[in-house]
Order: structure tokens, then C-alpha cells, then sequence
């Protein structure tokens, strides 16, 4: 068997790893310079007569444009807050993406300065950082405490690649289901769009072969484990190559670029003016 | 009969305003071309998320008028025109364009429920303004002639500079005028050199005639400090500009060009208003570029509100308030307040004035809009009833347009109710505020649900009008 040659994608995992990349980074960036080309060459700068703003004031206007939201949706949409904020991203996607283990030990290959995050990461599970509590393998660690000895202490109860991928894919499941039921009972809040669950889909597909794999599932035969890591990564390609297109660009640019547009709008351009009379 | 009093009646001016029309493919042309890249952002950067909806003044009035929902309209346009997907997939990829008038009275219903009022950009994940969203849209209808008849016939009005030739207009300008020089002393019109130039609207004087006939008795109160002042003998628009409010882009940049031009002649330190609503952001950011343009210059004039003078001069220690314990509260008006960001001067002003002043529950960034604003306010039938009254002729509108009519008041009063509700949890006798639609808007409102709320004594005010006889001057 080619095991991590150049050869002939003779299985999933090949393909993704070895074939698929190199297009998957290309049409990201493609994508992404034609976006931000597109900001760059529809940029205007407007005159204005701009407020006399101290910087106390504008830190915490930094600070508040990102929170605000935040307080906003726990406080008037709070299922929306614990769905689409905390569980999808705050103890989820971020997290489980940036610190998992085994995602620190992926960045830290392309990007070596990424070892330096390696004191937060987090444990796959609660009780081994190799397999699962759920997994048919019996835990090798020999560890004598309950817990995997992490920077995070007690959190790691919640901070687990196992927890954290469930939360993802409840939250997944919970936001569409209520799109499903607002568009058939038609009380639709926000739009139908059908990009959202193509993008929900994928996301759905990469955790769900992410946790699958992580617990040799369904077989612990190699060639179905190389198959079932190889989707996780192939789906991670293809959410890759889609970013730029979809609402995932938020992830990437679009949520940074809007807060800190808004912030310079609001906190550095308006405001009192300076009267001296 | 010359019904509106000048040398044109109602009826030319209508077919003068039918002519500016295009046909819907032209009309959305033009929409597109004003995108830039914050809009850019808005359109495509959108998640999709929600969590805008409930900062609406219009969300419980049905689903389909979310922030969200009614800026799709215009992202739906954005993917039809402009993007390759949008353009092969069609619905598939969520993309579609009005095609008949049956499509754009739907998105007339949809744009005309929103005030502008910017509660949703602060709450947006991803800092997305849905009203300006809104404004594009309303551009296209007002282009392709689907524009609320008040609305349309006040910008032709205000563009075209006629509002002092309609006798019942001039009228209620020259009569508060003459009370407040009455009231407070002469009133030096357009002295060259002044400190400040007060611009005060036709609107000011008389949506909100006792705070304008105040803030001329502040102004002229202030000559103590050795404070010189000025105003326009007869305004140079009926509330400037007016064309912003249905997206007019062009005439708006005319109206304002004008009003720049006469100013910069006389030369003052400050342009105060006293009008808290659209047009102070317009002067000061959103047409201030336009002002630079007609100038060739960048004017010498700073523009601010009478809040934020009272304010600085209170700081500075040359004025102060005899105090009273009336429970009153602040108003934030959306352009004000969000839009511009002058949160703490009028506080500052009522909290010198009042030990009982009070803060509304929802204040600051996330205050409740009133409701009225948009020119929502000005939509109502009363309003055209009464409007009509003062032009000395009938505004007329088609059975369709009453029917479009009564489903914005219907809007109307839910998103009145909300504001209502709020005001009631702090029992205020007074609501100071600065925007003639604010003023309008919440008197109604306590008309209507005072009774239940128990906030039936309650009144909306202009600040100055509180202020005015409180005001002493402490250093000469």
C-alpha cells in the first residue's frame, strides 16, 4: 500500500492529503483576492466633521463594538445565544479547530511558530488525551488522576474534543431545524437561503468523520480508519475552497472587516464635537 | 385656483413628479450603481444569523420585516445583477429582481417599515447597517416612481425652494419668528461674523414651535457671554434635506449644496440646530463631503447641536439651570444618538436642570426608536389631512395609496407601542427630546396608549422648550 506517497490516490486519505490540497489552497485564494480586490477597488473615503472622541472612549467602544452583539442575543434571543454563540463557536468550532491536539499538531506542521500554543491545548477527551472515554480501544494512559493534566484544570470537563464536537453538531442540528420549521410554517425571521445549509452540511460532514475517526469508527481496520480521516479532510478541503464564497468568509475576513468598520464608524468618526466658545 | 398658494398648483406638481420616474430595470441600474465597499460588506458579509431582529421597531409586526428580511431584498437584487451564480441559478442561488408593480408595492410595504434608526447595526454580528440597506431600496422605488405622495411632494417642494412662496407654510414660520422675537428680543438675520448660525428648519417652527421659539430665547440669553448669533431670515428648506428619506441622492446634494453655499457667506464659528433628527449626521458625515465639494473648500464652520453648546458652556462653568425636581427624561433620537453618537450633552443639560431626571430603560446606543422616523411619521393619514389644512389644498392619494397608508400606520403602532411600553416603566411627566418626528411620534403614542399605560399626563417636548426659563448665565 502507497502510505503517504505521491503515488495514485488509492484511498480517501490520499487524495485528500496529497491531491486535493494544493487546488483546495489555490482556489481559496483565488477566491479571497477577488474579494478583498473587489473592497479595495469600491473603496470611497468620505470627509467628515469628526468627533472629539478620548481614547478611554474609544477602546471601550472597541471593545463594546464586539461584545455588544453578544449581550444582545443572550439577552433577547437566548436560544440563538446558546446555539449559534456559544455552542457553534465560543466552546466549539474555535476551540476544537485552533487547540484540539491533534489540530494543534496539523497547524504546527505548516506553520511551526504554532508549537508555542501547544501549553493550551486541548485534550480529546476527558480522561486520555489519546482516545476517547467512548472508544471501543482501551485508554493506554497510565495516568493515576482523573483528569488529563492540561493547563485548562477542571474545564476540561467541557473542554474535550468529545464534548466539543457534540456541541457542534447539536448546534448544527438545532439551527436547522428551526430554519426548516420557521420556512415551513412560513415565519421566517431571517431568509431562506439554501448556501446556509450547504454550508451547515459541511461543517455537519467534517466533525461528524472528525469524531468518527478520532474513535476508529466503525471499524478499527487501517484502511477504514484511513478512509474516515481521509473524508474528514476532504470535507475540510472543500469547506476550505467554499469559504470564500459563503458565509464562512465571516470566519476569515468579513466578521473582523465589519467589526472594525464599525468601530472606526462609530467610535473614531462620530461623536461630540469640541466646542470652544 | 393656485391651490398651494405659489405659481404652481398641486396637480403640475404631481405631473412634474411623474415625469422624474423610470422604468424598473433603470431604477435598479441606478441602485447598483451607488454600491461601494461598505456596501459591499453589508450585502455579502451578512451571516444570516438573526440576531438583528428583535432590535427592530417593526419586528412584531411580522417576520418579513426583520432588518434582515427587508436588506435581502437588495442582496437579492445585488446576486441577480452582479454575481455569476446568482445570474445561472437564479432562485436556486437566491437571487431575483422586481419585475412588475405588483413586485415593488411589495418591497414599498417592506422598505417603508423601517426608520433608519440603526438599533440593528449595533446589534449585527458583523457590523451590517440594514438601513442603509433599506435607503438603496427605497432609492430604486423613488426611481422607478414608487414613492409616498407626502413624501415626494415636500422634496419637490423643498428642491425646488418653494416652501415660502405656499402662504400657509410661510405663515407658520414668520408667526413663530414673530413670537420669539416678541417673547425674547430682535433677532439679527443673517449678520455676516457671527459666532453661530442658528439653522433652524421650517419644520422646527412648527412641529416643534415652542422649542423653537425657546431656542431662539436661549440663543439670544447667550449674547450675555458677549456670544453673537444669527439665522436665516427665511429657511432655505423645509427640513434638509428631505430627499435622503426616499433616497434622492442627487437632489439631496443639491438642497444641501445650497444651504452650504449661503451659509459659508456668513461666515460663522458654529451652525447649531436644534433639530436632533436626519439632518445633523447629514451635515456633519453622510453629506459633509458634499458640502467640502460645494465649497471647494472644507468650510471654516463647525456643525454641532444646541445640546452639545448648553453642554460645553455648562462644563465651563459660564452658564447654569435653576433647578427643579420634574421627573423628566431623555429621548435619544436615532440620528443623534446612534447615528452621530451625542449621548452625554443632553443628559448633561436635564440632569443640571432636574434632580428627578431619569434615564429610559433602553438608552444610549440601545434606546427604542420612537417609530417615526423615515418619514414613516409624516405617512399617516392625519398627518397628510393636516398638512393638506396648511398648504390649503387636499393631498390626494389613490385608493391603493390609502390602503398602503393604513397598513404603515398599522406598523406604526406597534412600533409606537414598544416605545410607549418603555417610557411607562419610568413615569416621566416630560419626555425632552429633539427631533420634530420624536416629538410628533410620542405625543401620539401617549394619545393612543397612555390611558393603558398610565402615562396619559405624560408629554414630549422639545429640550429647549424645558430649559429656556431655567437658564441663567453665571460668568460674563
Amino acid at each position: 500500500m502507497n502510505v503517504g506517497g505521491w503515488g495514485s490516490p488509492n484511498d480517501i486519505f490520499n487524495f485528500a492529503v496529497y491531491y486535493l490540497l494544493v487546488p483546495s489552497i489555490f482556489i481559496f485564494s483565488a477566491g479571497a483576492t477577488y474579494r478583498i480586490v473587489k473592497l479595495l477597488v469600491n473603496t470611497k473615503w468620505s470627509k467628515v466633521q469628526k468627533g472629539h472622541n478620548g481614547w478611554g472612549e474609544i477602546i471601550k467602544g472597541l471593545i463594546m463594538t464586539f461584545l455588544r452583539p453578544i449581550i444582545f442575543s443572550a439577552k433577547v434571543k437566548p436560544d440563538d445565544f446558546i446555539a449559534g454563540i456559544l455552542l457553534l463557536h465560543l466552546v466549539g468550532v474555535i476551540p476544537v479547530l485552533f487547540l484540539l491536539g491533534q489540530h494543534i499538531s496539523w497547524w504546527s506542521y505548516y506553520f511551526p511558530a504554532y508549537k508555542a500554543l501547544w501549553i493550551f491545548s486541548v485534550p480529546e477527551s476527558i480522561s486520555t488525551s489519546v482516545l476517547t472515554v467512548t472508544s471501543k480501544v482501551i485508554p493506554s494512559s497510565s495516568m493515576s488522576f482523573t483528569f488529563v493534566n492540561t493547563i485548562w484544570g477542571p474545564l476540561v470537563v467541557i473542554l474535550n474534543g468529545d464534548l466539543m464536537s457534540l456541541f457542534i453538531l447539536i448546534a448544527i442540528g438545532y439551527k436547522c431545524a428551526v430554519r426548516l420549521t420557521e420556512t415551513v410554517m412560513k415565519h421566517n425571521i431571517s431568509p431562506a437561503r439554501y448556501g446556509d445549509y450547504i454550508a451547515y452540511l459541511l461543517l455537519f460532514l467534517i466533525v461528524f468523520f472528525g469524531y468518527a475517526a478520532a474513535r476508529h469508527w466503525p471499524s478499527e481496520n487501517t484502511a477504514v480508519y484511513r478512509n474516515v480521516l481521509g473524508l474528514h479532510v476532504l470535507f475540510a478541503e472543500l469547506l476550505f475552497m467554499y469559504i470564500p464564497f459563503s458565509k464562512y468568509w465571516h470566519f476569515v475576513f468579513g466578521y473582523w472587516y465589519g467589526k472594525l468598520h464599525e468601530w472606526y464608524d462609530n467610535d473614531i468618526k462620530r461623536g461630540e464635537m469640541e466646542v470652544e466658545l | 385656483m393656485s391651490a398651494m398658494g405659489g405659481d404652481m398648483d398641486m396637480s403640475k406638481m404631481m405631473e412634474m413628479l411623474a415625469s422624474q420616474r423610470t422604468d424598473i430595470k433603470t431604477a435598479i441600474k441606478k441602485m447598483l450603481s451607488k454600491i461601494d465597499a461598505v456596501t459591499i460588506h453589508y450585502i455579502e458579509d451578512c451571516l444570516n444569523c438573526g440576531i438583528c431582529a428583535p432590535s427592530c421597531p417593526f419586528y412584531k409586526a411580522g417576520p418579513e420585516y426583520t432588518p434582515v428580511n427587508k436588506a435581502e431584498q437588495v442582496r437579492k437584487i445585488y446576486r441577480k445583477e452582479m454575481t455569476i451564480i446568482g445570474k445561472l441559478l437564479g432562485g436556486l442561488a437566491n437571487a431575483w429582481e422586481p419585475k412588475d408593480d405588483a413586485d415593488m408595492k411589495k418591497l414599498m410595504d417592506l422598505a417603508y417599515a423601517c426608520t433608519n434608526c440603526g438599533h440593528c447595526y449595533y446589534t449585527c454580528t458583523v457590523g451590517i447597517h440594514s438601513g442603509t440597506m433599506v435607503g438603496l431600496l427605497k432609492s430604486m422605488l423613488t426611481a422607478a416612481g414608487y414613492v409616498p405622495t407626502i413624501l415626494n411632494l415636500f422634496e419637490a417642494v423643498e428642491v425646488n425652494n418653494m416652501h415660502m412662496k405656499i402662504p400657509g407654510l410661510a405663515k407658520l414660520w414668520n408667526d413663530a419668528i414673530t413670537e420669539a422675537q416678541n417673547k425674547y428680543g430682535a433677532i439679527e438675520f443673517e449678520k455676516k461674523g457671527a459666532d453661530i448660525f442658528f439653522m433652524g428648519w421650517l419644520t422646527d417652527a412648527f412641529m416643534m414651535r415652542e422649542g423653537f421659539i425657546a431656542t431662539i430665547g436661549i440663543l439670544n440669553k447667550l449674547k450675555e457671554l458677549g456670544i453673537s448669533w444669527t439665522t436665516w431670515k427665511e429657511p432655505l428648506a423645509v427640513r434638509a434635506p428631505i430627499s435622503v428619506v426616499i433616497g434622492r441622492g442627487e437632489n439631496a446634494a443639491q438642497v444641501v449644496s445650497r444651504i452650504a453655499k449661503y451659509v459659508d457667506e456668513l461666515r460663522p464659528k458654529y451652525v447649531v440646530l436644534m433639530d436632533g433628527g436626519y439632518p445633523y449626521p447629514v451635515f456633519r458625515f453622510n453629506m459633509y463631503n458634499t458640502i467640502v465639494k460645494a465649497l471647494g473648500k472644507k468650510p471654516e464652520w463647525k456643525i454641532i447641536h444646541i445640546t452639545e453648546l448648553l453642554a460645553e458652556l455648562l462644563r465651563a462653568g459660564k452658564i447654569k439651570f435653576k433647578k427643579s425636581n420634574d421627573p423628566i427624561t431623555w429621548h435619544d433620537p436615532c440620528q443623534l444618538g446612534r447615528h452621530s453618537r451625542v449621548f452625554e450633552p443632553p443628559r448633561v443639560v436635564l440632569k443640571a436642570a432636574s434632580v428627578g431626571y431619569r434615564d429610559l430603560p433602553h438608552n444610549r446606543e440601545m434606546n427604542y426608536c420612537c417609530g417615526g422616523g423615515g418619514g414613516i411619521g409624516c405617512m399617516l393619514r392625519e398627518v397628510r389631512l393636516m398638512m393638506g389644512q396648511i398648504i390649503g389644498q387636499e393631498i390626494r392619494i389613490s385608493p391603493e395609496e390609502e390602503e398602503f397608508e393604513r397598513r404603515v400606520e398599522e406598523k406604526h403602532k406597534i412600533a409606537v407601542r414598544r416605545k410607549m411600553e418603555d417610557i411607562a416603566k419610568v413615569q416621566p411627566k416630560l419626555i425632552a427630546t429633539a427631533c420634530p418626528a420624536c416629538v410628533e411620534t410620542i405625543n401620539r403614542g401617549i394619545r393612543w396608549f397612555g390611558e393603558e399605560l398610565g402615562i396619559a399626563d405624560a408629554k414630549a417636548i422639545h429640550i429647549s422648550e424645558y430649559v429656556v426659563d431655567k437658564l441663567e448665565i453665571t460668568k460674563h
